[in-house]
C-alpha cells in the first residue's frame, strides 16, 4: 500500500506539472503585465527546477502538508479536511441507500414478477446519466422537498436531510450494478446443489435464503463494491455542483480551473490514501467472510 | 433410497455430500417410517406454501413502507416555505464566495456581495456619471496631480480587529495611503489600474521601491496622487471597488488567515455578519455615513446556487427572492418576445440595466496580418443575429470597443453599417485568403462556443474556413497572451468608466501583448491616443471616437455587441438601482408599499 501511495505522489505531481499552464497568470489575470507574472513565479516557487519542486512537495505531501492555496492564500489541508466531512457523509448516505435497495432486492427474490420489475430498475438506473438524473431530482426536490438549505457544515438534522437527494442520485449508478449482481448470484447459488439438499431437509426458505444463499453471494458483491468506491467518488463532482454542496468533487472541480496546484495535489492525495485504506479494509473483509480465502492465504 | 436431482453426478460423491448436508437418508441409514416420512414432506409443503406467502406480502409492505415515507414529506413540504420579509432579501448567486480581500478578488460574480462591504473614493451613478464616495470632492489644474479631500467621520465596520467585536474606528488617510500602496503590489490584483498611471507603482510592484512615491498624505485630509502622465481620465479608473479602502489592520499577522474569510470589514453600506460555503450574510451598517440611503433592507442574504436551473425553480418556489438571469435560461423564463412568461411574471418583476461588458472575437493580427481578410470577417459577421438568437435582445451591436453611454461617449461607427455581405465578399476577393481553415479559440464561459459555432456557420456563407477549438476559459487566456491564438473569443468587464484608458490600453502598442491582445501596431494611432492627454476630459472623450473609427477600420477585432444584464425579482420590493459597474444599490431599495 506504501508502495502504490507513494506511486501517486509521484503521478501527481507529474501530472499536474507537464500541464502546459501557468498558475501564475491563472491568479493574476490576463491584464497583469509580464514583469508582475514573473514576480509571483516566483513567489509562488514556480520557477524552480522541477526536481527541486518535486522534492519539496514530497517532503511536504508525506506529512500531509500541502501548504496554500494559490488562489487565495488559504491552508490546504483546512480546506480538505472540512470539505472532506461532507464528501464522505454523502458518500456514507449513498452506501446506505445502496445497502437499502440490495435489502429489498433480497425481499422481492422470490416472487417472478417482482423480480421483473427489480430488472427494469437496475436497467434504469444504469442507463441513466448521472447529471441527467440529478437535476432532474434537485428540481423535483425543489418543488417538493421541505429540506433545500445547507448550512455547509453538518451541524444540524435540516443538514444531513439535505444531503439525501444527493446521497440518493449518487448512489443510483451502482445500486443499478450491484442489484443486477446480486439478483445473477443468488439465482446461481440457490441452483446449486448444497441448497436443493436444503429445501429436500425441509428448511425454511428464509433460513436457506441466510445461511446459504446470501452467504454465498456476498463475495461477489463485496469486490463489485470495491470497483464502484472511486465511481462513487468522482460522481460527488457532478453531484456537489448540482446540488451545491462544498465537498471535495466541487473543490476540485475549481481548483482544476483555477490551476490552483496545491490544492488540486492536496485533494487528489488525500482521496486516494482514503480510497487505498478503503480497499484495504475490504480486502480484509473478504478474508473474513470466506475461510477458503484465509486458509488459502494461510497455505 | 437417496433423493438426487441430478442423477448424473458419481451416486457415491453425491450421496455423501448430500448426507453431509442432512437433506437425504443414505442407504446405509434406517429408512424413517413411512408416517414419519409423510410427516417430513408434509412439513416440507406446508412451510413452502408459507414462505411464498411470506414473499408475496413482503412487496407489499416494502411499498407501503414507502409510501407513507413519501406521505410524510409531502405533508412537510406542503408546509408553506419561510419567506422573507420585506425588509429582507434573498438573493440567489451562481458563484462559491472567494477570499473578501481586496487586494485578491477578481470574480465580477462575487461583486455583488463584497461591493457592499467594501468602497473606493469614487462611485459612479445609474447614469454612467461620477459620484463622491469616500472622497468627497477633488481637484486637479494639470490633470497630473490630483488632489482628493477624504470625507470625514466614515468609520469601519465594528471589528475585533479594533479591540473588541463592538469596536470600529474612523477611516484617516492614512489607510487610503496604505490601500493605494497595497494595491500597487505584486500579489494585488487589480493592480494593473494603477501600474501605468501612478509614479512609482510599478516600481513598488517590481520590488524596486519601498513607497509608491506618487501616492502621499498632504494632511489628515487630503490625499495627492502624482501620475506619471496627465490624464484628464483618471478618476474613471476608480469608480469601483476593485480598488477599495480597507483598515491597515488588515495586514497584521494575527488575521492573516482570517482576514477575507469571517473577518472582511469596510466602511460600505452592509457589514459582514456570517459567511460558509453556501451562504452570505449582511446586515445593515447602522454607522454608514451616507445618511440620504433610505431603504428599508437591512439584511441580505446571499445562497449559492451553482445551477441555473435550480436556481430558478428556488426563485419560483419562493426560496430565494433575486437572481441574475443568465442567458442559458432566457428560454425558460422569457417568452419569443423577451417578456416574462405569465407564470413568472404573476409574481416577479424584471430589470434590465445596460454593462460596460462588451464581447468579440479577437484576431491575432500578426498571425492574420491580412487587412482585407479581417475585414471580410467584420463585415461578414451579423451581430444582431447572434444578440437575437442569444441574448433575445437583451445586448447592443457595437462595432468598438467601447461601450456606448460611458461617460457620455457616442460611438462614431453606426451598427446598421457593420453586417454588409456586399462588402465583406468584396474584401474577401481583395485578400489572399485560399480556403485554409483559421482557428478559433472558443470557451465555456459567456455562451463563446455557441456564438463561435453561429460565427462559424456565418463566415461559412461568405466562404471562410474557421475551426473551432474548445478550451477552458483559463487555457485560452495562455494561449492568448502566448500569442499562440490566431482567433479568440473574449469578453471584458470593464472597471474603467471612460473611453480614453481602454482605448489606450487595448491598442497602443507599448501595451502588447498584454492587455493589447490583438498586437495591434499603429504609430499614428499612438500618438492620437497620447494626444488625449493633452484634452479636457469632454474633448477627449469626444476625439477618442474619432480614433475608434480609424482603429476599427483596420479590423484589429471583431468587436459584437454589450451586454445588458437581466435581473428578476419579488414584486414585494420597488425599484432597484444598479450602475453600469454592476453595483446593486441594495441600501436603497425598499419594500413596493413604501
Amino acid at each position: 500500500m506504501l508502495t502504490l501511495w507513494c506511486s501517486i505522489i509521484i503521478a501527481t505531481f507529474v501530472l499536474f506539472h507537464i500541464i502546459p499552464t501557468d498558475p501564475a497568470r491563472t491568479l493574476l489575470g490576463p491584464n497583469a503585465p509580464e514583469e508582475q507574472v514573473a514576480s509571483a513565479r516566483q513567489r509562488l516557487g514556480l520557477d524552480q527546477p522541477p526536481a527541486l519542486q518535486f522534492f519539496h512537495f514530497a517532503f511536504h505531501a508525506f506529512k500531509l502538508d500541502f501548504g496554500n492555496s494559490f488562489i487565495d492564500s488559504r491552508p490546504v489541508g483546512l480546506e480538505v479536511r472540512r470539505k472532506i466531512v461532507n464528501t464522505a457523509t454523502l458518500t456514507v448516505m449513498a452506501v446506505l441507500f445502496i445497502a437499502l435497495y440490495l435489502t429489498v432486492q433480497v425481499l422481492l427474490q422470490g416472487s417472478r414478477k417482482w423480480s421483473r420489475i427489480c430488472e427494469l430498475s437496475d436497467f434504469l438506473l444504469v442507463s441513466l446519466p448521472t447529471l441527467f438524473s440529478a437535476v432532474l431530482v434537485a428540481l423535483t426536490t425543489v418543488a417538493y422537498y421541505p429540506f433545500t438549505r445547507f448550512s455547509g457544515f453538518l451541524t444540524s438534522l435540516s443538514d444531513f436531510m439535505f444531503l439525501i437527494p444527493a446521497a440518493f442520485v449518487l448512489a443510483c449508478y451502482p445500486m443499478g450494478i450491484l442489484g443486477r449482481i446480486l439478483r445473477r448470484q443468488m439465482h446461481l447459488v440457490s441452483g446449486t446443489e448444497y441448497v436443493r439438499a436444503a429445501r429436500a431437509r425441509g428448511l425454511s426458505e428464509n433460513r436457506i435464503l441466510r445461511r446459504y444463499i446470501l452467504r454465498n453471494s456476498w463475495l461477489p458483491i463485496i469486490a463489485a463494491f470495491g470497483n464502484q468506491l472511486p465511481l462513487l467518488l468522482t460522481s460527488t463532482f457532478i453531484v456537489e455542483i448540482v446540488f451545491s454542496i462544498p465537498g471535495i468533487g466541487s473543490l476540485l472541480l475549481k481548483s482544476v480551473l483555477e490551476r490552483d496546484l496545491p490544492m488540486m495535489e492536496g485533494i487528489i492525495i488525500v482521496t486516494s490514501l482514503f480510497t487505498l485504506m478503503v480497499s484495504f479494509a475490504l480486502e480484509v473483509m473478504y478474508q473474513l467472510i470466506d475461510p477458503r480465502i484465509r486458509s488459502n492465504h494461510v497455505q | 433410497m437417496a433423493i438426487s436431482n441430478s442423477g448424473s453426478v458419481e451416486r457415491g460423491k453425491t450421496l455423501d455430500f448430500l448426507a453431509h448436508q442432512g437433506a437425504v437418508q443414505c442407504d446405509n441409514d434406517p429408512l424413517p417410517s413411512s408416517s414419519r416420512r409423510f410427516n417430513v414432506l408434509s412439513k416440507v409443503s406446508k412451510k413452502r406454501r408459507k414462505s411464498t406467502k411470506e414473499v408475496v406480502g413482503e412487496p407489499v409492505a416494502v411499498l407501503l413502507y414507502f409510501m407513507a415515507i413519501a406521505v410524510l414529506f409531502l405533508g412537510l413540504a406542503s408546509c408553506s416555505r419561510q419567506t422573507s420579509s420585506a425588509d429582507q432579501i434573498v438573493v440567489g448567486i451562481e458563484a462559491e464566495p472567494e477570499r473578501f480581500d481586496p487586494l485578491t478578488m477578481k470574480n465580477p460574480k462575487n461583486f455583488i456581495v463584497s461591493w457592499q462591504i467594501f468602497e473606493g473614493l469614487l462611485g459612479l451613478d445609474k447614469n454612467g456619471q461620477i459620484t463622491p464616495a469616500l472622497a468627497e470632492s477633488w481637484e486637479t489644474s494639470d490633470n497630473q496631480v490630483w488632489r482628493f479631500r477624504i470625507r470625514q467621520g466614515v468609520r469601519f465596520h465594528d471589528s475585533e480587529m479594533f479591540g473588541s467585536q463592538s469596536q470600529s474606528r474612523v477611516m484617516t488617510v492614512e489607510d487610503v495611503v496604505e490601500s493605494y500602496t497595497a494595491f500597487c503590489s505584486s500579489a494585488a490584483y487589480p493592480a494593473f489600474l494603477l501600474m501605468d498611471s501612478i509614479k512609482g507603482c510599478a516600481e513598488y510592484n517590481a520590488g524596486t521601491a519601498n513607497v509608491v512615491d506618487g501616492v502621499r498624505a498632504i494632511d489628515d485630509k487630503t490625499l495627492e496622487i502624482n501620475l506619471i502622465k496627465p490624464e484628464p481620465f483618471f478618476l474613471n479608473r476608480l469608480t469601483t471597488a476593485w480598488i477599495a479602502i480597507f483598515p491597515r489592520e488588515a495586514k497584521d499577522s494575527r488575521f492573516k488567515d482570517s482576514w477575507g474569510f469571517n473577518l472582511s470589514v469596510g466602511t460600505g453600506p452592509y457589514l459582514l455578519k456570517s459567511r460558509s460555503d453556501t451562504e452570505i450574510v449582511l446586515v445593515r451598517n447602522p454607522n454608514y455615513w451616507d445618511k440620504s440611503q433610505h431603504g428599508g433592507i437591512v439584511r441580505l442574504t446571499f445562497r449559492v446556487i451553482k445551477n441555473d436551473q435550480v436556481r430558478l425553480a428556488e426563485l419560483k418556489k419562493g426560496g430565494i427572492d433575486m437572481m441574475l438571469l443568465p442567458p442559458s435560461l432566457f428560454p425558460a423564463a422569457l417568452d419569443p418576445y423577451g417578456s416574462l412568461k405569465n407564470d413568472i411574471a404573476a409574481k416577479f418583476q424584471m430589470k434590465v440595466f445596460a454593462t460596460f461588458n462588451s464581447h468579440l472575437l479577437g484576431i491575432n493580427d500578426l498571425k492574420i496580418t491580412d487587412q482585407h481578410l479581417r475585414l471580410a470577417m467584420s463585415y461578414g459577421t451579423n451581430r444582431k443575429q447572434i444578440v437575437d438568437k442569444f441574448f433575445y435582445g437583451y445586448a447592443d451591436v457595437i462595432g468598438g470597443a467601447v461601450p456606448p453611454g460611458m461617460s457620455g461617449y457616442v460611438p462614431a461607427i453606426s451598427p446598421e453599417t457593420l453586417f454588409n455581405l456586399e462588402k465583406a465578399r468584396d474584401e474577401l476577393s481583395r485578400s489572399s485568403y485560399r480556403g485554409e481553415p483559421l482557428e478559433l479559440f472558443v470557451h465555456e464561459q459567456a455562451v463563446s462556443e455557441q456564438i463561435g459555432q453561429l460565427f462559424q456557420s456565418q463566415m461559412k456563407t461568405i466562404g471562410i474556413n474557421i475551426q473551432l477549438t474548445k478550451l477552458d476559459f483559463n487555457s485560452v487566456i495562455g494561449r492568448i497572451v502566448k500569442g499562440d491564438a490566431p482567433m479568440f473569443s473574449m469578453f471584458f468587464d470593464y472597471v474603467l468608466s471612460s473611453p480614453e484608458p481602454i482605448l489606450i490600453n487595448l491598442f497602443s502598442s507599448t501595451k502588447r501583448p498584454v492587455p493589447n491582445f490583438w498586437q495591434f501596431t499603429d504609430p499614428l494611432i499612438d500618438s492620437e491616443l497620447e494626444g488625449l492627454r493633452a484634452l479636457s476630459h469632454e474633448a477627449s472623450v469626444e476625439k477618442s471616437a474619432e480614433i475608434e473609427k480609424e482603429i476599427m477600420e483596420q479590423a484589429p477585432a471583431i468587436f459584437l455587441f454589450r451586454l445588458k444584464q437581466v435581473i428578476l425579482y419579488s414584486k414585494k420590493y420597488g425599484e432597484l438601482s444598479v450602475n453600469p459597474h454592476g453595483y446593486f444599490r441594495f441600501s436603497e431599495l425598499s419594500s413596493a408599499e413604501s
